[in-house]
């Protein structure tokens, strides 16, 4: 299950700004303009965009590490876009840059980290620690 | 003496107020960037001629990267050349 293969990969996403992208619809602040969690959300949509193509059915992916800048702001009604490119692989551990733009204006930029897992067995563990919890 | 000022973090230049040619004063706002979600003006902390301007705006500039180029006409200058100072929080 090396993930050598997913070297150079590259994933876009985009959204249009709605009210409830803003930081005030999600409570990361009082403003109305895209949230950076929003942001993060977007960015990492691209990073699985850019894997989609090279998973076995029984794997995934999940993000274990993030970095962001986010400078500048976008506003409702701006579209938005992410790309994210496989600069490392790891091991199990796939290395992201990514950037978000609004048009010219470049919006975030960062880095994400996301680990290779089997699917079923990493949704088992997941549900095997919540019932141990009592959940 | 030949000074660069450098970016000091990633940004948008979102004005350029000067171009080759020009003189300026310490002070003088010599472009205006957009990090960290605020509008950073980069003033000149030297008096001199703008050789040349190396950002447009709608540029992407990185940590580092080179914006204007200043002769001081071998004026007495500190040894910074620019530095930034935050503005208006737009958010």
């Amino acid at each position: 299950m090396s993930a050598e293969r997913f070297a150079g990969a590259l994933g876009i996403s985009r959204m249009t700004v709605r009210h409830g992208d803003t930081a005030i619809a999600l409570g990361s602040g009082d403003v109305p303009v895209l949230g950076t969690p929003q942001v993060l959300a977007l960015a990492e949509n691209a990073t699985t965009t850019a894997l989609a193509e090279h998973l076995e059915q029984s794997e995934t992916t999940v993000g274990i590490r993030v970095e962001l800048e986010h400078l500048a702001t976008a506003s409702v009604g701006d579209e938005v876009i992410a790309t994210a490119t496989v600069t490392e692989v790891d091991g199990k551990r796939i290395h992201f840059s990514v950037e978000c733009h609004s048009g010219t204006r470049l919006i975030a930029k960062g880095v994400i980290t996301r680990v290779l897992v089997d699917r079923v067995s990493f949704i088992a563990k997941a549900a095997a620690e919540a019932l141990t919890r009592g959940n | 003496m030949i000074h660069t000022v450098r970016a000091e973090m990633v940004a948008n230049v979102l004005e350029v107020s000067v171009a080759a040619g020009d003189h300026i004063s310490i002070g003088e706002t010599l472009l205006l960037l957009e990090s960290m979600k605020m509008e950073i003006p980069v003033l000149a902390e030297i008096s001199g001629e703008v050789l040349e301007v190396a950002v447009a705006v709608g540029d992407v500039i990185q940590e580092g990267d080179p914006l204007v180029l200043i002769d001081d006409q071998a004026r007495s200058a500190s040894s910074h050349s620019a530095s930034s100072q935050r503005g208006s929080n737009q958010s």
